[in-house]
């Protein structure tokens, strides 16, 4: 992932409180999409996105004197993104996994979602897997994220999320063979 | 010697058809349903967002980059409590030293006695006198 940023010097100016405000300014302009985008693939509602993506940098925002710059700006704001959203699907403790048809029905009262019939059977079948799961698999699928990356991120092993991701696929694939 | 290596040359094989039905399975869902993101955002939805979310922000906390009032009791606090701790230990090692020698004096007194005693025990044990003569030589004394 290409960063709009010296890393190096975006941390200085985060650091400093005469230009903290600006450079956060800039990072926001800059991350929000793929942070959005991050959250509502897990999430599909607009909405909660709109909302989950605002806490995130909210909470960046009021702990950035904890950010120490021991990784980049991206890697930390994704990692208060993942934690946000998890907690989110945990606390709303969504019965998506049991009912798929819910989804389907959710992805068609969607004014934000114009995907085809094939496109929410796809989402149908990703919303099967447990949350952590469904979010190596679009990061890795739709995002093309590195291992590496999503290993800082994730804070699991890139053997491990390796294999999650191989078993995602499975999964998937596993869920059109009742079509045939 | 080939078959200590089987285990691990099937384990291998199993890896490689393991690997390449895992990329025939991710190639056939990228054919089918490809890459596109099927959800959308309201119109100019990040530039909102972005003005949006800049406005809401507070000027963060610096609590810990302010300094704190200390007072001069908060200060020498660590220094009273080493003081009142050695005071402590003081008194403690005084009062059990008294305490040693009041006993050590009240031994003494009956061992004093005791060897009173003991000396007429003595005398009776290590002499070939009978008890007469033990009386004849109590009256000797008393009457020296």
């Amino acid at each position: 992932m290409a960063l709009p940023f010296d890393e190096d010097i975006l941390i200085e100016r985060l650091r400093d409180h005469a230009t903290r405000r600006a450079a956060f300014s800039d990072v926001v302009k800059a991350y929000s999409e793929p942070l959005y985008w991050h959250i509502r693939r897990m999430v599909l509602n607009h909405d909660d996105a709109n909302d989950l993506l605002q806490n995130t940098f909210i909470k960046a925002w009021t702990g950035i004197d904890g950010f120490l710059g021991n990784s980049k700006v991206l890697t930390w704001l994704y990692r208060i993104a993942t934690n946000e959203t998890i907690t989110f699907l945990n606390r709303n403790n969504t019965v998506v996994m049991e009912e798929p048809e819910s989804c389907a029905t959710q992805l068609e009262a969607d004014p934000y979602f114009d995907g085809d019939s094939l496109q929410t059977r796809l989402q149908e079948a990703i919303q099967t897997l447990p949350p952590k799961q469904r979010m190596v698999f679009n990061m890795k699928y739709y995002d093309d994220m590195k291992y590496e990356e999503m290993s800082s991120i994730l804070g699991t092993s890139i053997g491990a999320l390796k294999a999650s991701y191989h078993l995602a696929v499975k999964k998937i694939s596993s869920f059109f063979d009742d079509d045939i | 010697m080939t078959t200590i290596f089987k285990p691990f040359i099937y384990s291998i094989v199993i890896d490689i058809q393991l690997y390449d039905q895992f990329m025939k399975d991710d190639k056939e869902l990228m054919a089918r349903f490809g890459k596109e993101n099927p959800f959308k955002t309201p119109e100019g939805y990040f530039e909102h967002f972005h003005e949006q979310l800049m406005n809401s922000l507070s000027e963060p906390e610096h609590a810990a980059t302010q300094p704190c009032q200390v007072t001069l009791f908060t200060r020498i606090k660590p220094w009273l409590y080493m003081a009142a701790m050695f005071i402590s230990t003081v008194f403690v090692i005084q009062g059990l030293m008294y305490v040693q020698e009041t006993k050590l004096a009240t031994n003494q007194m009956a061992n004093s006695e005791m060897i009173f005693t003991d000396e007429a025990d003595m005398f009776m044990a290590t002499s070939l006198y009978d008890e007469y003569v033990l009386y004849s030589y109590l009256t000797n004394n008393d009457n020296n």
